[in-house]
Protein backbone atom coordinates (compact mmCIF):
# COMPACT_ATOMS: atom_id res chain seq x y z
CA UNK A 1 0.00 0.00 0.00
CA UNK A 2 1.79 3.27 -1.09
CA UNK A 3 1.48 6.56 1.37
CA UNK A 4 -1.54 8.26 -0.80
CA UNK A 5 -3.41 5.11 -0.65
CA UNK A 6 -2.46 5.08 3.21
CA UNK A 7 -3.73 8.25 3.82
CA UNK A 8 -6.78 8.05 1.58
CA UNK A 9 -7.63 5.05 4.03
CA UNK A 10 -7.22 6.55 7.06
CA UNK A 11 -9.36 9.46 5.84
CA UNK A 12 -12.49 7.16 4.67
CA UNK A 13 -11.77 5.30 8.25
CA UNK A 14 -12.46 8.31 9.91
CA UNK A 15 -15.87 9.36 8.12
CA UNK A 16 -16.84 6.41 8.32
CA UNK A 17 -16.44 6.48 12.02
CA UNK A 18 -18.25 10.35 11.82
CA UNK A 19 -21.32 8.22 9.82
CA UNK A 20 -21.56 5.40 12.99
CA UNK A 21 -21.57 7.83 15.89
CA UNK A 22 -24.74 9.57 13.74
CA UNK A 23 -23.35 12.48 11.88
CA UNK A 24 -25.38 12.53 8.56
CA UNK A 25 -22.56 14.49 6.79
CA UNK A 26 -20.39 11.61 6.93
CA UNK A 27 -22.61 9.36 4.82
CA UNK A 28 -22.95 12.43 2.44
CA UNK A 29 -19.60 12.53 2.17
CA UNK A 30 -19.00 8.64 1.40
CA UNK A 31 -21.85 9.13 -0.60
CA UNK A 32 -19.94 11.71 -3.07
CA UNK A 33 -16.71 9.85 -2.99
CA UNK A 34 -17.56 6.87 -4.16
CA UNK A 35 -20.80 6.85 -6.12
CA UNK A 36 -19.26 8.30 -9.82
CA UNK A 37 -17.18 5.64 -9.86
CA UNK A 38 -19.52 3.47 -8.61
CA UNK A 39 -22.43 4.04 -10.90
CA UNK A 40 -19.57 3.66 -13.94
CA UNK A 41 -19.07 0.10 -12.76
CA UNK A 42 -22.59 -1.08 -13.07
CA UNK A 43 -23.18 0.99 -16.20
CA UNK A 44 -20.44 -0.65 -17.60
CA UNK A 45 -21.43 -4.18 -16.38
CA UNK A 46 -25.26 -3.26 -17.19
CA UNK A 47 -25.20 -1.39 -20.17
CA UNK A 48 -28.48 0.46 -18.85
CA UNK A 49 -29.09 3.70 -17.36
CA UNK A 50 -31.95 2.44 -15.35
CA UNK A 51 -30.25 -0.73 -13.97
CA UNK A 52 -27.53 1.10 -13.27
CA UNK A 53 -29.32 3.96 -11.02
CA UNK A 54 -31.00 1.29 -9.32
CA UNK A 55 -28.16 -1.12 -8.14
CA UNK A 56 -26.05 1.78 -7.31
CA UNK A 57 -29.02 3.24 -4.86
CA UNK A 58 -29.32 -0.38 -3.91
CA UNK A 59 -25.68 -0.90 -2.79
CA UNK A 60 -25.40 2.17 -1.05
CA UNK A 61 -28.89 1.53 0.73
CA UNK A 62 -26.74 -1.79 1.69
CA UNK A 63 -23.93 -0.43 2.68
CA UNK A 64 -25.19 2.54 4.99
CA UNK A 65 -27.14 -0.14 7.04
CA UNK A 66 -24.64 -2.66 7.57
CA UNK A 67 -21.55 0.05 8.01
CA UNK A 68 -21.22 -1.14 11.21
CA UNK A 69 -20.31 -4.79 9.45
CA UNK A 70 -17.34 -3.02 7.48
CA UNK A 71 -14.18 -4.43 8.48
CA UNK A 72 -11.30 -1.59 7.23
CA UNK A 73 -8.39 -4.39 8.07
CA UNK A 74 -9.97 -6.47 5.74
CA UNK A 75 -10.93 -4.56 2.86
CA UNK A 76 -10.69 -1.03 1.33
CA UNK A 77 -14.42 0.75 1.75
CA UNK A 78 -14.15 1.00 -2.49
CA UNK A 79 -13.40 -2.96 -2.68
CA UNK A 80 -16.72 -3.75 -0.11
CA UNK A 81 -18.81 -1.25 -1.89
CA UNK A 82 -17.67 -2.92 -5.34
CA UNK A 83 -18.26 -6.05 -4.21
CA UNK A 84 -22.11 -5.64 -3.05
CA UNK A 85 -22.25 -3.77 -6.68
CA UNK A 86 -20.95 -6.47 -8.59
CA UNK A 87 -23.08 -9.03 -6.59
CA UNK A 88 -26.06 -7.19 -7.29
CA UNK A 89 -25.03 -6.75 -11.14
CA UNK A 90 -24.95 -10.40 -11.15
CA UNK A 91 -28.20 -10.89 -9.85
CA UNK A 92 -29.40 -8.39 -12.23
CA UNK A 93 -28.20 -10.31 -15.24
CA UNK A 94 -28.97 -13.54 -14.32
CA UNK A 95 -32.38 -12.20 -13.55
CA UNK A 96 -32.34 -10.78 -17.27
CA UNK A 97 -30.65 -14.20 -19.02
CA UNK A 98 -28.92 -12.34 -21.81
CA UNK A 99 -27.78 -8.55 -21.67
CA UNK A 100 -30.05 -6.60 -23.57
CA UNK A 101 -28.53 -3.17 -25.52
CA UNK A 102 -30.05 -0.55 -25.95
CA UNK A 103 -29.00 1.31 -29.39
CA UNK A 104 -30.64 4.47 -28.17
CA UNK A 105 -28.05 4.83 -25.55
CA UNK A 106 -25.55 4.08 -27.49
CA UNK A 107 -26.57 6.69 -30.21
CA UNK A 108 -26.62 9.07 -26.92
CA UNK A 109 -23.72 8.29 -25.33
CA UNK A 110 -20.49 10.70 -25.53
CA UNK A 111 -17.58 10.58 -24.09
CA UNK A 112 -16.57 13.83 -22.13
CA UNK A 113 -14.75 16.17 -25.45
CA UNK A 114 -12.78 19.29 -24.81
CA UNK A 115 -14.21 21.87 -25.39
CA UNK A 116 -12.34 22.60 -28.59
CA UNK A 117 -12.27 19.33 -29.79
CA UNK A 118 -12.85 19.26 -33.68
CA UNK A 119 -15.92 17.78 -34.99
CA UNK A 120 -14.01 14.64 -36.75
CA UNK A 121 -12.14 13.67 -33.67
CA UNK A 122 -15.61 13.96 -31.39
CA UNK A 123 -16.83 11.68 -34.22
CA UNK A 124 -14.05 9.31 -33.72
CA UNK A 125 -13.98 9.23 -30.27
CA UNK A 126 -17.73 8.59 -29.95
CA UNK A 127 -17.31 5.48 -32.39
CA UNK A 128 -14.42 4.59 -30.81
CA UNK A 129 -16.59 4.14 -27.55
CA UNK A 130 -19.21 2.77 -29.32
CA UNK A 131 -16.93 0.05 -30.27
CA UNK A 132 -15.81 -0.43 -27.07
CA UNK A 133 -19.00 -1.01 -25.49
CA UNK A 134 -19.99 -2.79 -28.18
CA UNK A 135 -17.05 -5.79 -27.80
CA UNK A 136 -18.12 -5.29 -24.05
CA UNK A 137 -21.07 -6.44 -24.57
CA UNK A 138 -19.89 -9.54 -26.11
CA UNK A 139 -17.48 -10.85 -23.04
CA UNK A 140 -18.94 -12.90 -21.22
CA UNK A 141 -20.03 -11.56 -18.00
CA UNK A 142 -17.22 -12.41 -15.56
CA UNK A 143 -14.92 -11.46 -18.37
CA UNK A 144 -16.72 -8.09 -18.73
CA UNK A 145 -16.02 -7.69 -14.44
CA UNK A 146 -12.20 -8.25 -15.33
CA UNK A 147 -12.30 -5.90 -17.95
CA UNK A 148 -13.80 -3.12 -16.32
CA UNK A 149 -12.75 -3.46 -13.20
CA UNK A 150 -9.15 -3.57 -14.44
CA UNK A 151 -8.99 -1.04 -17.03
CA UNK A 152 -12.41 1.25 -16.09
CA UNK A 153 -11.90 1.34 -12.83
CA UNK A 154 -8.21 0.65 -12.40
CA UNK A 155 -8.24 -2.03 -9.79
CA UNK A 156 -4.97 -4.50 -9.28
CA UNK A 157 -5.05 -8.00 -9.37
CA UNK A 158 -5.83 -8.42 -5.77
CA UNK A 159 -8.60 -6.38 -5.98
CA UNK A 160 -9.88 -7.54 -8.50
CA UNK A 161 -9.95 -11.19 -6.82
CA UNK A 162 -11.69 -9.85 -3.85
CA UNK A 163 -14.34 -7.93 -5.79
CA UNK A 164 -14.86 -10.80 -7.83
CA UNK A 165 -14.45 -13.72 -5.19
CA UNK A 166 -12.04 -15.88 -6.67
CA UNK A 167 -8.12 -16.62 -6.66
CA UNK A 168 -5.59 -13.58 -8.29
CA UNK A 169 -4.89 -16.14 -10.55
CA UNK A 170 -8.21 -16.50 -11.69
CA UNK A 171 -8.54 -12.56 -11.76
CA UNK A 172 -5.62 -12.62 -13.77
CA UNK A 173 -6.25 -14.98 -16.40
CA UNK A 174 -9.77 -13.65 -16.36
CA UNK A 175 -8.15 -10.05 -17.32
CA UNK A 176 -6.30 -11.79 -20.19
CA UNK A 177 -8.78 -13.53 -21.48
CA UNK A 178 -10.78 -10.32 -21.55
CA UNK A 179 -8.01 -8.62 -23.31
CA UNK A 180 -7.41 -11.70 -26.47
CA UNK A 181 -11.46 -11.09 -26.94
CA UNK A 182 -11.87 -7.23 -27.07
CA UNK A 183 -8.90 -7.61 -29.00
CA UNK A 184 -10.23 -9.54 -31.34
CA UNK A 185 -13.69 -7.93 -31.51
CA UNK A 186 -12.36 -4.54 -31.63
CA UNK A 187 -9.86 -5.79 -34.60
CA UNK A 188 -12.77 -7.21 -36.41
CA UNK A 189 -14.51 -3.48 -35.92
CA UNK A 190 -11.22 -2.56 -38.71
CA UNK A 191 -7.67 -2.11 -37.51
CA UNK A 192 -8.36 1.28 -39.52
CA UNK A 193 -10.31 2.48 -36.50
CA UNK A 194 -7.55 2.05 -34.17
CA UNK A 195 -4.95 3.20 -35.90
CA UNK A 196 -7.30 6.60 -36.34
CA UNK A 197 -7.67 6.65 -32.29
CA UNK A 198 -4.17 6.32 -31.65
CA UNK A 199 -3.82 8.78 -33.79
CA UNK A 200 -5.64 10.97 -31.84
CA UNK B 1 11.40 -22.73 -28.38
CA UNK B 2 10.21 -20.47 -31.10
CA UNK B 3 6.58 -21.34 -29.82
CA UNK B 4 7.14 -21.43 -26.48
CA UNK B 5 8.65 -17.62 -26.89
CA UNK B 6 5.65 -16.64 -28.59
CA UNK B 7 3.16 -18.14 -26.12
CA UNK B 8 5.00 -16.88 -23.06
CA UNK B 9 4.92 -13.47 -24.61
CA UNK B 10 1.75 -13.36 -25.47
CA UNK B 11 0.34 -14.83 -22.01
CA UNK B 12 2.35 -12.35 -20.01
CA UNK B 13 1.83 -9.31 -22.20
CA UNK B 14 -1.25 -7.67 -20.98
CA UNK B 15 0.67 -7.42 -17.17
CA UNK B 16 3.66 -6.39 -18.53
CA UNK B 17 2.33 -3.20 -20.06
CA UNK B 18 0.56 -2.92 -16.88
CA UNK B 19 3.73 -2.79 -15.04
CA UNK B 20 2.05 -5.83 -12.74
CA UNK B 21 4.86 -8.60 -13.62
CA UNK B 22 7.67 -9.59 -11.08
CA UNK B 23 11.26 -8.57 -12.45
CA UNK B 24 12.24 -12.09 -13.56
CA UNK B 25 8.71 -12.77 -16.03
CA UNK B 26 9.20 -8.69 -16.71
CA UNK B 27 12.79 -8.81 -18.00
CA UNK B 28 12.18 -12.32 -19.95
CA UNK B 29 9.45 -10.65 -21.22
CA UNK B 30 11.19 -7.46 -22.45
CA UNK B 31 13.79 -10.01 -23.79
CA UNK B 32 11.51 -11.57 -26.20
CA UNK B 33 10.18 -8.08 -27.36
CA UNK B 34 13.54 -7.08 -28.61
CA UNK B 35 14.75 -10.14 -29.90
CA UNK B 36 11.69 -11.40 -31.82
CA UNK B 37 9.50 -9.73 -34.49
CA UNK B 38 6.65 -11.81 -33.27
CA UNK B 39 6.63 -10.79 -29.93
CA UNK B 40 7.21 -7.45 -31.01
CA UNK B 41 3.86 -7.16 -33.19
CA UNK B 42 2.16 -8.77 -30.46
CA UNK B 43 3.15 -6.10 -28.29
CA UNK B 44 2.33 -3.43 -30.50
CA UNK B 45 -0.93 -4.97 -30.43
CA UNK B 46 -1.96 -6.00 -27.16
CA UNK B 47 -0.51 -2.02 -26.09
CA UNK B 48 -2.86 -0.91 -28.54
CA UNK B 49 -5.45 -1.96 -27.32
CA UNK B 50 -4.68 -1.30 -23.51
CA UNK B 51 -4.17 2.36 -24.20
CA UNK B 52 -7.79 2.35 -25.78
CA UNK B 53 -9.06 0.30 -22.91
CA UNK B 54 -7.68 2.72 -20.62
CA UNK B 55 -8.89 5.92 -22.72
CA UNK B 56 -12.13 5.26 -22.95
CA UNK B 57 -13.64 2.58 -20.42
CA UNK B 58 -13.35 5.12 -17.34
CA UNK B 59 -15.27 7.53 -19.43
CA UNK B 60 -17.66 4.91 -19.77
CA UNK B 61 -21.30 5.62 -18.08
CA UNK B 62 -20.22 9.15 -16.85
CA UNK B 63 -23.06 10.41 -14.61
CA UNK B 64 -23.67 13.89 -14.67
CA UNK B 65 -24.32 15.74 -11.20
CA UNK B 66 -28.22 15.80 -11.96
CA UNK B 67 -28.74 12.15 -12.09
CA UNK B 68 -26.42 11.37 -8.78
CA UNK B 69 -28.06 13.63 -6.70
CA UNK B 70 -31.33 12.46 -7.70
CA UNK B 71 -30.25 9.09 -6.76
CA UNK B 72 -28.80 10.42 -3.44
CA UNK B 73 -32.48 12.03 -2.50
CA UNK B 74 -34.22 8.64 -2.89
CA UNK B 75 -31.68 7.22 -0.98
CA UNK B 76 -32.40 9.69 2.13
CA UNK B 77 -35.87 8.99 1.62
CA UNK B 78 -35.49 5.18 1.71
CA UNK B 79 -33.02 5.63 4.67
CA UNK B 80 -34.99 7.95 6.46
CA UNK B 81 -37.75 6.24 8.19
CA UNK B 82 -35.14 2.92 8.92
CA UNK B 83 -32.54 4.66 10.37
CA UNK B 84 -34.01 7.12 12.54
CA UNK B 85 -31.92 9.32 14.23
CA UNK B 86 -28.22 7.60 12.81
CA UNK B 87 -27.82 5.28 9.55
CA UNK B 88 -26.85 1.64 10.56
CA UNK B 89 -24.99 1.41 13.77
CA UNK B 90 -27.72 2.61 15.87
CA UNK B 91 -30.51 1.16 13.76
CA UNK B 92 -33.38 -0.68 15.56
CA UNK B 93 -34.14 -3.85 14.85
CA UNK B 94 -37.99 -3.97 14.09
CA UNK B 95 -40.09 -6.81 16.11
CA UNK B 96 -39.67 -10.54 14.54
CA UNK B 97 -42.59 -11.80 13.07
CA UNK B 98 -41.80 -14.63 14.72
CA UNK B 99 -42.60 -12.80 17.93
CA UNK B 100 -45.27 -11.08 16.55
CA UNK B 101 -46.85 -15.16 15.79
CA UNK B 102 -45.83 -16.10 19.55
CA UNK B 103 -48.06 -13.13 20.81
CA UNK B 104 -51.16 -13.70 18.92
CA UNK B 105 -50.72 -17.28 19.81
CA UNK B 106 -50.31 -16.71 23.70
CA UNK B 107 -53.78 -14.40 23.53
CA UNK B 108 -55.65 -16.95 21.74
CA UNK B 109 -54.92 -19.71 23.94
CA UNK B 110 -55.74 -17.45 27.09
CA UNK B 111 -58.83 -16.69 25.23
CA UNK B 112 -59.70 -20.41 24.54
CA UNK B 113 -58.62 -20.82 28.60
CA UNK B 114 -60.78 -18.45 30.33
CA UNK B 115 -63.45 -19.68 27.59
CA UNK B 116 -63.13 -23.22 28.90
CA UNK B 117 -62.92 -22.22 32.24
CA UNK B 118 -65.95 -20.25 31.98
CA UNK B 119 -67.95 -22.79 30.57
CA UNK B 120 -67.00 -25.21 33.33
CA UNK B 121 -68.19 -22.52 35.96
CA UNK B 122 -71.52 -22.37 34.72
CA UNK B 123 -72.22 -25.86 34.31
CA UNK B 124 -71.19 -25.84 38.27
CA UNK B 125 -73.97 -23.20 38.50
CA UNK B 126 -76.63 -25.22 36.99
CA UNK B 127 -78.37 -27.12 39.66
CA UNK B 128 -79.12 -30.73 39.36
CA UNK B 129 -81.66 -32.88 40.54
CA UNK B 130 -81.05 -34.41 44.02
CA UNK B 131 -80.27 -37.65 44.45
CA UNK B 132 -82.92 -40.23 45.33
CA UNK B 133 -82.89 -41.49 48.85
CA UNK B 134 -81.14 -44.62 49.58
CA UNK B 135 -83.64 -47.55 49.79
CA UNK B 136 -83.74 -49.25 52.68
CA UNK B 137 -84.60 -53.05 52.20
CA UNK B 138 -86.22 -54.46 54.87
CA UNK B 139 -84.22 -57.68 56.23
CA UNK B 140 -85.59 -60.80 58.22
CA UNK B 141 -83.59 -61.91 61.36
CA UNK B 142 -82.35 -65.32 59.17
CA UNK B 143 -81.13 -62.97 56.64
CA UNK B 144 -79.19 -61.10 59.10
CA UNK B 145 -77.56 -64.04 60.20
CA UNK B 146 -76.78 -65.46 57.35
CA UNK B 147 -74.94 -62.60 56.30
CA UNK B 148 -72.93 -62.48 59.03
CA UNK B 149 -72.16 -65.94 59.28
CA UNK B 150 -70.48 -65.63 55.58
CA UNK B 151 -69.34 -62.41 55.12
CA UNK B 152 -66.13 -63.58 57.31
CA UNK B 153 -65.55 -66.60 54.70
CA UNK B 154 -65.80 -64.31 52.02
CA UNK B 155 -62.95 -61.62 52.99
CA UNK B 156 -60.33 -65.20 54.16
CA UNK B 157 -58.75 -66.60 51.04
CA UNK B 158 -59.28 -70.28 49.34
CA UNK B 159 -55.25 -70.94 50.96
CA UNK B 160 -55.93 -69.37 54.78
CA UNK B 161 -59.06 -71.24 54.80
CA UNK B 162 -57.47 -74.79 54.01
CA UNK B 163 -59.55 -75.38 51.41
CA UNK B 164 -57.97 -77.61 48.37
CA UNK B 165 -57.44 -75.46 44.94
CA UNK B 166 -59.23 -78.09 42.79
CA UNK B 167 -61.76 -77.66 40.50
CA UNK B 168 -64.91 -79.36 41.36
CA UNK B 169 -64.95 -78.81 44.69
CA UNK B 170 -67.93 -78.72 46.00
CA UNK B 171 -69.42 -76.03 47.70
CA UNK B 172 -69.44 -75.70 51.65
CA UNK B 173 -72.72 -76.22 52.89
CA UNK B 174 -73.47 -73.29 55.16
CA UNK B 175 -76.94 -73.08 55.52
CA UNK B 176 -77.92 -75.71 58.34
Amino acid sequence: MTLSQATSRAEVDAIIGRALAGDQAGYAELYDRFAASLYRLCFSLLMNEQDAEDILQESFLYAFKNLHRYDSGKASLKTWLYTIAVSRCRNTYRRKRFLTVDISQWLGFELRAPDAEAPETAAIRRDAAESIQQALAELSPRLREAIVLRYGQGLTYREIAEVMGCPQKTAESRVRLGHQRMRRSLQSEGQGLLEELLKV
Amino acid sequence: MFKFKHRYAKVHMARYLSGDLPDVTRRRVARFIDECQYCYDEFLRQRSITDELRRNLPALGRPDDQRLNSIWLSLQTELAPASGPAIGHNHKMPASPNLGYGLILIALATLLLSLTVGLHSSLYAVDLPQRPPLVRLAMTPEALALTERVAPLHTQSRVERGGPLLKNTPVPNLIH
